[in-house]
């Protein structure tokens, strides 16, 4: 390789790194079907902080919305209460989620091959 | 023993080491400042001189070091599939920036700098904003489309659309609180059963064990943070690159 000419051995190399790089998605993809387990030590974690940043993120657009049109407190409180909803969806999904990750490994179930985000 | 000086949250105060003013705005170089430069160095350091010898059977530290490597691209290739290879640097920085300044905080008299939240909100906004550039750049207008959930009738879109929209812009304040709060909490909780320890005399021995133990669960904990930060960016990125969720 090192006498060639350095054009053709970049194409060269070009050629080779993207027929290995497709190779590696295939054998990315048929890996992923049977993904490994994850850690699900972190789950509990992951979830409560979901609700108290929903209700810090709505109240903080009601708190700035209030300012704006002067009328305190009754966006916030609105958007606190849209904020809970938020956040009690946001924390089922991930529970859902991780939920989903935990059985991927095992192939019985029917959520074998999905993508980890639903 | 003055309260002030043994608080539990002593630990995580400013100290200004050289004082540097520009324009106005107070940009000295901090204790937080010190133990970000010695993480990064600490990186570099692990990285380049391990990978030194590169030979073919890996040694011991050579091993770490091609483990990180294999761990972060297989979380990337995981999680956002073969479009993700060109973010690889960036989320390979990041956890490694995390994991370093997570596990040289629990060093005795160190300062954990991921303690502090305007550090991680830093990082979090830095990938929020990023991911969300990504996605609008490989998009364009169909990025919007991450809002509209499929699948749901028209009338009921006035109220999804508020709701996805205020869940996307809680992505960068949770990913920011939950590595601050675990920090912060870990390391809280260590002084308090060090103060025990002091209270209690002779029978300080048993806070002490519970301080190894928890020391361990802190071991843990500093690298579960590190790696929940990078697999929800990998995650984020994947909403961006693919947008679905």
């Amino acid at each position: 390789m090192t006498e060639e000419d350095p054009k053709t051995s970049f194409t060269e190399l070009d050629a080779r790194l993207r027929a290995a790089r497709s190779r590696e998605d295939e054998r990315v993809t048929r890996e992923t079907a049977t993904a490994p387990e994850k850690p699900g030590a972190g789950a509990a974690m992951r979830i409560a902080v979901e609700m108290i940043s929903a209700l810090l993120v709505s109240g903080g657009i009601g708190w700035f919305l209030d300012d704006w049109l002067g009328t305190r407190p009754w966006v916030m409180l609105a958007m606190l209460l849209l904020g809970c909803g938020i956040g009690l969806r946001n924390t089922y999904r991930t529970a859902m989620r991780l939920n989903a990750d935990l059985h991927e490994g095992i192939p019985s179930q029917d959520n074998v091959a999905k993508p980890p985000e639903d | 023993m003055s309260a002030e000086k043994h608080s539990p949250l002593a630990q995580f105060e400013i100290k200004r080491l050289v004082d540097i003013d520009i324009a106005g705005i107070d940009a000295s170089f901090t204790n937080s400042s010190l133990w970000m430069i010695i993480t990064i160095v600490a990186i570099t350091l692990m990285l380049t001189m391990s990978m030194r010898g590169r030979a073919m059977v890996p040694g011991r530290w050579q091993s770490v070091a091609e483990l990180s490597y294999e761990f972060i691209a297989g979380m990337l290739r995981e999680n956002v599939g073969s479009q993700g290879r060109k973010y690889f640097p960036f989320v390979f920085s990041l956890f490694m920036f995390i994991l370093f300044s997570n596990v040289l905080g629990l060093i005795p008299y160190s300062f954990t700098s991921t303690s502090h939240i305007i550090v991680t909100f830093g990082m979090a906004i830095v990938v929020f904003l990023g991911v969300t550039l990504i996605g609008i750049i490989r998009h364009k207008a169909k990025f919007l489309s991450l809002f509209a959930p499929a699948g749901v009738p028209m009338f009921l879109m006035p109220l999804l659309i508020p709701i996805e929209v205020i869940s996307y812009l809680t992505r960068p304040v949770s990913l920011a609180l939950r590595l601050f709060a675990n920090m912060m909490a870990g390391h809280t909780l260590l002084k308090v059963f060090g103060g025990f320890v002091v209270a209690l005399g002779v029978f300080g021995v048993f806070p002490l064990v519970a301080i190894v133990a928890l020391y361990g669960l802190e071991l843990i904990v500093a690298f579960l943070q590190a790696y929940v930060f990078t697999i929800l960016t990998c995650l984020y990125l994947n909403d961006a690159i693919h947008l679905h969720h």
